[in-house]
C-alpha cells in the first residue's frame, strides 16, 4: 500500500480587485456611442436633435445603471470589462437600426422594438443573476438539457409552427410571435456539453487505440459526437442553414478538445465537416450558390446583389466612413439583420468596423480569461464553450459580410435586429459573469480559519 | 450642416471609439495577474455566515470552503458519505480522495462523528490525521486532499 499523501494547500491566494467603479465609468462611456450615433444621424439627416431625446437618453442610461447596480450587489467580483463592451455593441446596433429606419417613407420604427427587446434581455440578465447564484447548479441535468437543446434546434422542421424565410427554415411562429429557437438551443447545448464532457473527460481521453499517431477514442464513446454530427447535417440539409450547423458543430468540437486535450477530436471533426461540406456542395443548390457569391460575385449581379452592394458600401465608406446617416445602407437587402456590419462599415468606415471587431475580440478574450481563472472544471468548460460560440459566430458572419468566407445567415451578436438572438446573448453574458464572479472571488473569503498545526513534519519548511 | 462639421464629428466619433478600446485594454492590462496575498490576511467568513445568534446553533449544511469545489454544500443528514463514488452524499472531485473516503454519522443535533473508511490518503480534522472516530462540530475543519470542509449554520 502506498503511503498517505497530503497535498500542500497553498498559503497564498491570488486576489483580483473588484473594480466596479471602473466598470461604471467604462459603461457610461460605452453607452455614449449608441446615443451619439443616434443624435449624429438626426443632425446629419434633418439638422435637428432627434425627437424625445431626453426620455430616450434617460431610459438608455437608466438601463445601464440598473444593470450595473445588479452586478455591483450580486456579482461584485465579476470581470469589469464584459458589461461595457456588450453595452457598446448593443448601443451601436440600436443606433444603426434606427438609422436604417429613416430610409423608407414614412420611417419605420424597428429601433423602438429592438430597445424593448434590449430591456427584456437585461431583465433576463438580472433574473439569471438573481436566480442562479452558482453556475455549478447547471451541472445537474446534462441529458435533459441535451435533449431539450436538440428538440429546440430541430423545432423549425415541425410542419405547422416552422416558418421558412430567406431560404432558411430556422424560425418558429407561435401565436403570431416568431422566434429563432437555435439561439436558446446554443445555451442549453453548451451547458449540456460542458456537464457531460466534464464527467466523461477521462474516459474520452484515456480509453481507445492509437492509429497513425492519433489517439482514437473507443467506438462507444463516439456516440455523442456522432449524434451531434448527424444533427448538424440535418440542420444543414433540411433547414438550409449553413451557419447554424457550423456553429453547433464547431462548439461541440472545441469543447471536446478542451475537455480531453486530444488532437484526434478536432482532426476527426475537421475531416467529417469537410466531407459533409463537399457533399453539400455537390448535392444541394444553395451551397454552390453561396460559394459562387463568395468567390465570383459579379458573375450574377441580380442573384448576388446583397454581397455586391455590401462591397460597394465598404468602398464608398472608405477608411473614415460617410458619417452617420450619410451613406446608403438601405440598398443592401437585410441591412438591419444579417448585413448590419456592412451598414456600419459604410457609415463609420473601416476604422469604425475594425474598432467594433476589436471590442468583440476583447469581449471574447475576457470570456476565455474567465475560463482560465475559474477553479472548477465545469465552469472552465462552460465559459470556453460560450466564448467560443460567440467567437465563431462573429467570425462567420463578419467574415461572410466582408467576403472573407461564404456568407452564412447568422446573427451579429447584440447588433442584428432580432429579439431571440439579443435575449439569448444577454443570458450568455449573465452566465459568463456568474462564472467570472465565482472564479475571481478570493478562495479564502469563504474558507474556514487555517487548520491549527496543519503543517506536517514531512512538509515542514526548515528555516535556515 | 457644413461638410467641415460633419467630417469633424465623424473623426471625433472614431477617435473616441478607439480611445474606449485603449481604456478597456488598459483595464485588461492592469487586471492581468491579480495580487498574491497570504491567506491569513483575508477575513474569513465565520461558520454562522454572519447570521448572528438569532437562529438555532445547529448546523444546517456541510460545505466545501476551499479547493476546486469551493462553495458546494449539502444539507446535513444523519449519515454523510464523502468520496468520489457516485452515491456519496457529497461527491468529491479531488485527485487525493478515495471512492469511499470517510463517513460522518450524527451523534447529537450539532455533533457528527467522522470515520475514515481506510482511505488511501487519509482524512484530517483540524490538521490531525483521523485514526479513530473523531467528533466534528461547527468550527472544525475537515480536510481530504485539497478540499477543506466544515459544518455551517
Amino acid at each position: 500500500m502506498s503511503a498517505a499523501v497530503q497535498p500542500a494547500v497553498s498559503d497564498e491566494v491570488i486576489v483580483y480587485k473588484k473594480r466596479r467603479t471602473v466598470e461604471l465609468v467604462l459603461l457610461l462611456f460605452a453607452q455614449t456611442f449608441g446615443l451619439a450615433g443616434w443624435i449624429i444621424t438626426s443632425l446629419n439627416l434633418y439638422g435637428t436633435l432627434p425627437e424625445g431625446l431626453v426620455p430616450a437618453a434617460a431610459l438608455w442610461y437608466g438601463l445601464g445603471i440598473a444593470t450595473h447596480l445588479v452586478v455591483r450587489f450580486r456579482l461584485p467580483y465579476a470581470d469589469p470589462v464584459i458589461l461595457p463592451a456588450v453595452f457598446l455593441l448593443n448601443g451601436l446596433g440600436l443606433a444603426m437600426i434606427s438609422r436604417i429606419d429613416q430610409i423608407p417613407e414614412p420611417p419605420a420604427n424597428d429601433a423602438a422594438t429592438q430597445l424593448l427587446w434590449t430591456a427584456l434581455g437585461l431583465s433576463l440578465f438580472a433574473a439569471v443573476v438573481f436566480v442562479l447564484r452558482d453556475h455549478r447548479r447547471l451541472q445537474r441535468y446534462p441529458y435533459l438539457m441535451f435533449i431539450a437543446g436538440l428538440v429546440l434546434l430541430l423545432l423549425p422542421l415541425v410542419p405547422v409552427i416552422g416558418v421558412t424565410s430567406g431560404g432558411a427554415q430556422i424560425w418558429i411562429r407561435v401565436f403570431g410571435l416568431s422566434f429563432q429557437p437555435a439561439e436558446v438551443a446554443k445555451i442549453l447545448l453548451a451547458i449540456a456539453f460542458a456537464a457531460y464532457l466534464y464527467e466523461k473527460r477521462e474516459v474520452l481521453a484515456l480509453a481507445g487505440r492509437r492509429v497513425l499517431g492519433i489517439d482514437l477514442p473507443r467506438p462507444r464513446d463516439l456516440g455523442p459526437i456522432a449524434v451531434m454530427w448527424l444533427t448538424a447535417l440535418v440542420v444543414m440539409v433540411y433547414q438550409n442553414d449553413l451557419g447554424t450547423s457550423l456553429l453547433f458543430f464547431g462548439l461541440f468540437t472545441v469543447m471536446i478538445y478542451v475537455a480531453t486535450e486530444r488532437p484526434a477530436w478536432p482532426i476527426l471533426a475537421g475531416i467529417s465537416f469537410v466531407g459533409a461540406a463537399l457533399a453539400a456542395w455537390r448535392f444541394t443548390n444553395h451551397v454552390p450558390r453561396r460559394v459562387n457569391a463568395w468567390l465570383d460575385p459579379f458573375s450574377d449581379y441580380d442573384r448576388n446583389l446583397q454581397i455586391i452592394s455590401a462591397q460597394f458600401g465598404y468602398a464608398w465608406g472608405g477608411l473614415f466612413g460617410r458619417g452617420w446617416g450619410l451613406g446608403r445602407p438601405g440598398l443592401t437587402p437585410l441591412a438591419k439583420s444579417d448585413m448590419i456590419a456592412a451598414a456600419l462599415g459604410e457609415e463609420i468606415g473601416v476604422l469604425g468596423l475594425m474598432g467594433v471587431i476589436l471590442v468583440y475580440a476583447l469581449l471574447i478574450a475576457r470570456g476565455f480569461k474567465t475560463a482560465l481563472t475559474s477553479p472548477d472544471g465545469f465552469g472552465k468548460l462552460l465559459a470556453t464553450g460560450l466564448s467560443f460560440a460567440f467567437a465563431l459566430q462573429v467570425f462567420a458572419i463578419i467574415g461572410g459580410v466582408t467576403r472573407l468566407l461564404p456568407l452564412t445567415g447568422l446573427t451579429t451578436p447584440f447588433m442584428s435586429q432580432g429579439g431571440s438572438s439579443l435575449v439569448a446573448n444577454w443570458i450568455i453574458i449573465a452566465i459568463l459573469m456568474i462564472i467570472s464572479h465565482r472564479g475571481r472571488m478570493p478562495q479564502a473569503a469563504t474558507a474556514a480559519p487555517r487548520e491549527a498545526g496543519a503543517v506536517d513534519d514531512a512538509t515542514q519548511v526548515i528555516a535556515r | 450642416m457644413s461638410d467641415l462639421i460633419v467630417a469633424a464629428v465623424k473623426i471625433v466619433f472614431l477617435a473616441l471609439l478607439w480611445l474606449f478600446i485603449l481604456f478597456v485594454a488598459n483595464v485588461v492590462r492592469t487586471d492581468m495577474f491579480g495580487r498574491r496575498v497570504p491567506v491569513s490576511s483575508l477575513a474569513a467568513i465565520p461558520a454562522d455566515r454572519g447570521r448572528g445568534r438569532k437562529r438555532a446553533k445547529h448546523p444546517t449544511r456541510f460545505a466545501v470552503t476551499s479547493g476546486p469545489q469551493q462553495g458546494v454544500s449539502v444539507h446535513v443528514e444523519p449519515t454523510i458519505n464523502l468520496g468520489r463514488a457516485a452515491d456519496s452524499t457529497l461527491l468529491l472531485d479531488d485527485d487525493y480522495a478515495s471512492a469511499r473516503h470517510a463517513q460522518l454519522v450524527q451523534q447529537d443535533p450539532s455533533t457528527w462523528v467522522i470515520t475514515d473508511l481506510q482511505s488511501t490518503n487519509g482524512t484530517y480534522v483540524n490538521g490531525k490525521l483521523v485514526t479513530e472516530p473523531t467528533k466534528v462540530t461547527v468550527g472544525d475543519v475537515v480536510r481530504i486532499g485539497r478540499t477543506l470542509m466544515r459544518f455551517e449554520i
